[in-house]
């Protein structure tokens, strides 16, 4: 009879991987049902290369790729598992977010054909973060099968155990919801200054833009400075 | 410091963020800051840091199988997150009780936990047990911190077992005449050693009177105490234990070395409770040495016998007990002792292809004894413990798994030892005790 705890941790697994397959499939069908291709010229052929994504076919897509998910479990690959099911949660999502661009660099080359299409740009925005959201919930699921895994096999009381596994599942969900919380006001702030007409006339937007770069940069160098601090760290420790 | 799946997720917000700002896409940026937002928590929680765990051993030597509580006790004063705890255990001890590997989940503030745990030394040794080592993470597994130990390591000393003496007394009390009655020495001029608090009785000397004792252990029959002190021994017992790697054969808890150690305990009890004095020579010990014990009496020499016997090994058969008595001569002469040979007698036992040398020189070993016994006053045959392999444990390597070989061996080799002056005592520790054996042997020969 497999513990509880672990019986617990699989079911999450499984419903996460699910509903993020389903968020993805959603969005791709969306984007398909909005008729996907703008410009005039091209619409009826690239509509007629494009496969007609039925619901049932999706379902079954979404069965298929959760199934390849357990698959990948069973035999050990935990890691290719999550970053198999992170791709093909993002990816059928890219045609839908990529109909909400702001900034349309092909017009400057010339050509004349965009994505359209998809859901509203607030459900896009949200079954997007929700889907990473699942994602990160899922690698620390699989994390905590691991750490449940350990704790058993180095036969920890199993009150000790559950009790390790419920706060670090606590501490999952206080931080993913304190970041989703933060992540809203940020975009909501975001929003409500970029509907006003005065900030929009009254911005230095050669300042946002080059600010905006630098601050990526500068983020960039903190992540491979952090990068280096860990690798440093482990040629110390062998 | 942090985990590559970390610095993926980072990498995978930066894609995002610079995916969304380069084609102002509204809901790239909101990936991206959810995700950068959820890295930059978990990157400001810090690890359990502050960490200290005390550990004690309520006593430093305990008798083989007993229980010794380990107590452990953590104090983590900073931080956030789980800290796995763990000592590190030699493979001969069983946890009986908690369990040497903990995970505690620290939250904010000072914790404080009580980790303790109870192990069993089922052999005998000296056993070290390193300091305790920790580790600690922040939530979510990131930023892992290393390894790291915490106070100092424990040494115990675990003593064999010894076989209680009380058939062997039973027996002494039914036999008009042993051979042993003459070792069993109950009187004889007492020596500084205390031994223990007595009543007094008619005849002891007042200066032996204790009179603290007696004040604070007030008695119904107003008897002072007295201090009863260890006799000189009128006997010399010499023991010589084969400790060749021939002899660690089966499981480690049950094989002729640890049987060894045990005749060796109980012979030593046995006459140093009579006020014999006791000494012992360990060949073939680790080291390709050997250990001796030099001959003294009372109850020191007892604990000096059980400390030899803790912290004795097997090592590679390079001598025999011929070369033995060579290292031993000064002293056999000296006390010309009774002898006790505690060794395997099948591996003597000379196989096709091989030659008698190592009986031969066995059998001239006992000659040499007897012929030391002999010049004594008090003459007694030579006594050769043959301490008998467990069936089990020689199943896997002998090709008739159905015939005891050993045990036909041994017989064979016995008539030839006895012939030339040894009593040989065949013990089979899977069937008997050593003291039933000793039983038996006297049984055979009063």
């Amino acid at each position: 009879m497999r513990p509880h705890w672990l019986l617990t941790i699989a079911t999450l697994e499984a419903m996460v991987v699910l509903c993020v397959l389903l968020i993805a499939a959603w969005q791709f069908s969306g984007w398909t049902s909005y008729g996907a291709v703008v410009d005039d010229s091209t619409a009826d052929s690239m509509a007629a290369r494009l496969p007609s994504f039925g619901s049932s076919y999706l379902v079954f897509a979404v069965l298929l790729a959760g199934g390849a998910y357990g698959l990948f479990q069973l035999f050990g690959r935990s890691s290719l598992a999550l970053w198999a099911v992170a791709l093909l949660t993002i990816l059928p999502q890219a045609p839908g977010i990529w109909a909400h661009n702001k900034l349309e660099w092909e017009k400057f080359m010339g050509v004349d054909t965009a994505l359209g299409g998809g859901h509203p740009l607030f459900l896009a925005g949200a079954l997007f973060v929700t889907s990473l959201l699942g994602l990160v919930v899922l690698h620390r699921l699989i994390a905590l099968r691991k750490l449940g895994g350990l704790l058993t096999s180095r036969r920890v009381d199993a009150a000790e155990r559950d009790s390790a596994l419920a706060s670090e599942g606590m501490a999952v969900a206080v931080i993913v919801a304190l970041a989703l919380v933060l992540a809203l006001v940020l975009v909501g702030a975001g929003t409500v200054l970029g509907r006003s007409a005065w900030v929009a006339s009254n911005v230095p937007w050669t300042v946002v833009t080059i600010g905006g770069s630098a601050s990526l940069l500068l983020i960039g160098f903190v992540a491979l400075f952090l990068r280096g601090l860990s690798e440093e760290a482990g040629t110390e420790a062998g | 410091m942090f985990p590559h799946s970390f610095m993926t997720w980072v990498g995978l917000s930066l894609v995002f963020l610079a995916v969304g700002l380069a084609f102002g896409n509204l809901v790239l940026l909101t990936g991206a800051v959810f995700l950068l937002l959820a890295m930059l928590i978990v990157t400001s929680l810090q690890q359990p840091s502050g960490v200290s765990i005390e550990r004690r051993i309520p006593r430093a030597i305990c008798w083989a199988g007993d229980s010794v509580r380990i107590e452990r006790q953590l104090t983590a004063t900073r931080g956030i997150g789980p800290i796995f705890i763990h000592d590190e255990l030699p493979p001969e001890l069983e946890v009986e009780e908690g369990n040497n590997f903990r995970i505690i989940w620290k939250y904010l503030g000072t914790t404080n936990r009580d980790l303790s745990y109870r192990v069993r030394f089922p052999k005998r040794g000296e056993f070290t047990l390193p300091a305790s080592t920790w580790e600690a993470q922040a939530p979510l597994g990131v930023r892992r911190g290393q390894a790291m130990r915490s106070g100092d390591s424990l040494s115990i000393s675990v003593v064999p077992r010894i076989r209680g003496i009380t058939r062997l007394n039973e027996i002494r009390v039914t036999t008009k005449q042993t051979r042993y009655q003459g070792d069993l020495a109950q009187t004889g001029i007492s020596n500084s050693e205390f031994r223990e608090l007595r009543p007094y009785a008619p005849g002891d000397p007042i200066k032996l009177i204790n009179w603290k004792a007696s004040s604070r252990a007030a008695r119904s029959d107003n008897l002072p105490l007295v201090n009863e002190l260890e006799p000189e021994g009128r006997k010399a017992i010499w023991i010589f234990m084969d400790t060749a790697r021939y002899m660690d054969v089966g499981t480690p808890l049950d094989n002729p070395m640890e049987n060894t150690v045990e005749a060796a305990g109980s012979l030593a009890q046995f006459y140093l409770s009579r006020g014999s004095t006791i000494g012992a020579y360990a060949y073939n010990s680790y080291g390709g040495g050997g250990e001796m014990l030099s001959p003294d009496a009372g109850q020191k020499q007892f604990r000096r016998l059980t400390q030899m016997l803790a912290g004795l090994k097997s090592g590679p058969p390079r001598h025999d007990l011929l070369q033995a008595i060579e290292w031993c001569k000064g002293f056999l002469l000296r006390l010309q002792p009774e002898i006790f040979i505690i060794t395997r007698l099948d591996v003597y036992y000379p196989r096709p292809g091989e030659g008698r040398e190592a009986l031969d020189r066995l059998i001239s070993a006992i000659r040499r004894l007897s012929a030391l016994r002999s010049r004594s006053r008090r003459s007694g045959r030579v006594r050769v413990v043959h301490v008998s392999p467990q069936e089990s444990n020689l199943v896997a390597d002998s090709p008739f798994r159905d015939i005891d070989m050993s045990q036909w061996e041994s017989r064979s080799l016995a008539s030839d030892l006895r012939r030339s002056g040894a009593d040989v005592i065949d013990w089979n520790p899977g069937k008997e005790d050593f003291i039933a054996a000793m039983v038996r042997h006297m049984n055979v020969y009063r």
